[in-house]
């Protein structure tokens, strides 16, 4: 009998970038595969290669004993494989049963939908698939996170799938909700016979699920794991890799034994609990942690963006009671949010107004605004960042992603600031302007700058910092110091 | 040759760069229509006439454009009008005071209004649309209120309606034009020539941004409306000079002109795009029509349709050229 579905030698590359290379894979009918490996290991490309949304370079998929090669995600649909994705797509005011059958075809009668049969359906649904009983009314958006995605999943099933892709389902869930849909996944693989891929970023939610687990690293399939031998050490190192990194910056000479920031007990309610840590001045200190553990509000409440409910920041001996954006600019305090786009940029203006902007603050009330100041400031700046611009007059959108995110960075570097928070400061840019960047921290560092960085990159902050903090769900899971510091612990820590 | 073409293109597309050039092209092009269909259009006295006849909603327009910059607006800018013209004229006829305290007074009101609804906006963070939309009935409500709906004239004579608006310098030039201008060139510096100014366009370009970058933001909206309703203020003291009267249910609509006239000069509703003189023009270019269409003695009935054809016009146009610059 042929296998359910399998992928041989897939191979896919964006320009200069391969993104896979000779990948195969085997899923078995009615079983759940587990699919790991960090943010850029290819995990993403290989679902959009599968669900039709990007075809392979080389290689070939076989679905069911015969030649798969969907053109787009609507022919795999039609085949029976979905994929299901991390952001859930839903109208929240429209009832479950309008958006479990929301698509090109509405059952509909007179030119009016057909409630009653979209409702007395998708009740039968519920109870064929998932064998719970629902009230198919109420409007989604009053329903918990997991009930949304149950609803997706009917809506994906009650459209034959047979094969469907859960592309990390549990960001947004809370354990019990986490719980709830395993349990359904888990009824519709031995029930229904439903074959699931499953992605994720969690150890424990991996090895609980799946029947087998595959591993991808830098492109390349590094590992199949039966059930039997799972084992969160095991995963880990696959995932990272046993390759020792030799390019880590080591400036142990140049910390001074001054305590630049000191935070103690810090809580943001529903972000992050009763965080302590205290950097030195001329060290990089990185917040690792998954998507979620509170890492990215960490690091923007230290800025006061928001402030902080409770806890304490000292600042060069001096108390803080409540972090606002104001005071942190006042301490001499630098911040690069997370999000160039909607945080960052300012899309209809120039590239001299968006490096000078902080500094623009700084200049109280109504002044004149002397361009060949800023202009000259830009100019300064893209010198010594290396941005290339041909004119600080020119839109900012006329850089490249990798040039505007060092004009982000110039933006707080004009101030010269003693403490600069960069949250992913390289999310976004391609791998050359990543090591620029990268060049750019280290040496701001030996400058005597204290930084903070935190990233969803573990390799970056292996790469950059000298004690990295590891957070988990709000909580401090681990201080990795120098001497602890090993890709190994720095994984188990954030992923299990 | 081909330097020749080179240089050409070059300048034009220096021209084509200057967001402002395309109001000042369609303004010129209606003036051309207008004095080949009344020859009269093309006249000194006719010229001072339109800038007269814009000096009331461009002075609205171009503060009312820095809002919708900052990315709010002010639909009460017209009931402001109103309530101004009406303390002036209870404080001058009920209780006698002099016609210029009177006014100063009936400016600062105008101000506090505009005060109140950026405190409004600042504490209870509702949609400016839906928040000055009421606060409009409510000045509007005010505005009737103390006039019992009576309109007032004012028969004596004092020198503060030859400043705001009786008097012809040099022979011809009326007053109010001077007014325009110093409100226009006040306006522009502050807009495109001051770090206030840049941080107007940064909060409407990116309100996180702008925020993450240490601008108070809600401050700078909040001085926004101050001043939006300070120019309401201004526009109704040349409208009471000009009149000699005030009605209750004065500047009905003007916040939509004003809004119009934005728009008709480039301005984004979406915010931090945006130009006083754009504005400028485009406050013109709505006398003109009007002025042109009287002139070729069209039907006053079809003006206001007209008006909204040019309008409905040039907003395609614009967005056409942003689509095209973005891709």
């Amino acid at each position: 009998m042929p296998d359910f579905f399998a992928a041989h030698n897939i191979s896919k590359h964006f320009g200069s970038i391969q993104a896979l290379k000779d990948v195969s894979l085997i899923v078995p009918e009615g079983k759940v595969l587990g699919l790991a490996g960090e943010n850029g290991a290819g995990k993403s490309t290989l679902i959009k290669i599968i669900c039709g949304a990007l075809t392979s370079d080389t290689g070939e998929m076989l679905y069911r004993g015969a030649s798969y090669k969907p053109r787009d995600v609507a022919e795999a649909e039609a085949k029976g494989i979905s994929v299901f994705h991390q952001e859930i797509p839903i109208c929240p005011h429209l009832s479950i049963a309008a958006n479990v059958f929301l698509g090109p075809s509405i059952p509909s009668q007179k030119g009016m939908p057909d409630w009653k049969y979209m409702n007395q359906k998708c009740i039968e649904f519920y109870e064929n698939f998932l064998n719970e009983k629902i009230d198919p009314t109420i409007p989604i958006g009053s329903c918990s996170v997991a009930e949304q995605q149950l609803a997706l999943l009917v809506r994906v099933l009650s459209r034959n799938a047979k094969l469907v892709i859960l592309d990390e389902p549990t960001t947004a869930l809370t354990v019990p909700e986490v719980k709830r849909l395993f349990e359904a996944i888990k009824k519709l693989k031995e029930e229904k016979q439903i074959t699931f891929v499953f992605v994720s970023h969690i150890l424990d939610e991996l090895m609980e699920l799946s029947d087998m687990i595959t591993v991808l690293r830098d492109g390349q399939n590094v590992g199949n794991i039966e059930k039997s031998e799972f084992s969160a050490q095991i995963l880990s190192s696959l995932i990272a890799g046993k390759a020792i990194d030799t390019k880590r910056i080591v400036r142990a000479d140049i910390i001074s034994s001054h305590t630049s920031i000191e935070v103690k007990s810090l809580s943001l309610a529903g972000h992050f609990e009763n965080i302590s840590f205290a950097v030195r001045s001329g060290e990089v200190f990185g917040i690792a942690g998954l998507q979620g553990s509170g890492r990215s509000a960490l690091a923007s409440s230290l800025f006061g963006a928001p402030p902080p409910d409770s806890g304490l920041i000292i600042i060069e001996g001096i108390e803080v009671k409540r972090m606002t954006v104001e005071t942190a600019m006042d301490f001499n305090i630098g911040y690069l949010p997370e999000d160039r786009k909607s945080k960052g940029i300012f899309p209809d203006m120039d590239i001299a107004q968006n490096i000078g902007m902080a500094k623009m603050h700084t200049l109280k009330g109504v002044r004149i605004y002397n361009r060949k100041i800023f202009d000259h400031l830009a100019v300064e700046m893209a010198n010594r960042l290396s941005i290339k611009m041909s004119n600080p007059r020119n839109p900012i959108s006329s850089l490249s992603g990798g040039n505007q995110q060092k004009a982000m960075l110039a933006r707080w570097l004009a101030l010269s600031p003693t403490i600069l928070i960069l949250n992913e400061p390289t999310r976004g840019v391609d791998v050359g302007a990543k090591s620029e960047i990268a060049e750019i921290i280290a040496s701001m560092a030996k400058e005597g700058y204290t930084i903070i960085i935190a990233s969803s990159e573990m390799e970056e902050l292996l790469l950059l910092c000298d004690r990295i903090l590891v957070l988990s769900n709000g909580h401090t899971k681990d201080l990795l110091e120098r001497d602890t510091l090993t890709k190994e612990r720095l994984f188990m820590a954030a992923m299990s | 040759m081909s330097v020749m073409g080179n240089n050409n293109k070059n300048f034009l597309l220096k021209i084509t760069k200057n967001r402002d050039i395309g109001v000042i092209v369609a303004a010129i092009v209606i003036a051309v229509f207008f004095t080949i269909a009344s020859p009269v259009f093309f006249s000194a006295y006719n010229l001072f006439n339109l800038l007269r006849q814009t000096a009331q909603l461009g002075i609205i327009a171009m503060s009312m454009t820095m809002l919708i910059v900052v990315g709010e607006i002010d639909l009460s800018v017209g009931a402001i009008y109103a309530v101004t013209g009406v303390v002036t004229g209870i404080l001058v006829k009920t209780f006698h005071i002099d016609i210029w305290p009177a006014a100063f007074a009936g400016f600062l009101v105008a101000l506090s209004l505009g005060a109140i609804n950026g405190a409004l906006i600042s504490a209870t963070r509702i949609n400016s649309f839906i928040a000055t939309l009421s606060t409009q009935m409510i000045f509007r409500g005010i505005a009737m209120v103390l006039s019992q709906g009576q309109p007032f004239s004012f028969l004596q004579s004092s020198s503060f309606f030859n400043v705001f608006a009786r008097s012809r310098i040099f022979g011809d030039f009326p007053v109010q034009i001077i007014w325009l201008a110093a409100w226009g060139v006040f306006s522009y510096f502050l807009l495109h020539r001051t770090t206030f100014g840049i941080k107007i366009f940064a909060t409407g370009d990116n309100r996180v941004a702008a925020d993450l970058s240490g601008i108070k933001t809600m401050r700078i909206k909040r001085i926004c409306f101050i001043l939006t309703a300070s120019a309401a203020g201004l526009s109704a003291l040349i409208s009471l000079a000009f009149l000699k009267t005030v009605t209750p249910t004065q500047g009905g609509g003007l916040e939509l002109e004003a809004i119009a006239a934005g728009v008709l000069g480039g301005t984004s509703m979406s915010g931090g795009v945006g130009s006083i003189l754009g504005t400028f023009i485009g406050a013109f270019i709505m006398s003109e029509i009007r002025t042109g269409l009287v002139l070729m003695g069209t039907d006053a009935y079809v003006q206001d349709a007209f008006v909204g054809l040019v309008i409905a016009l040039a907003v395609i146009i614009n967005v056409r050229i942003n689509y095209s610059k973005n891709r």
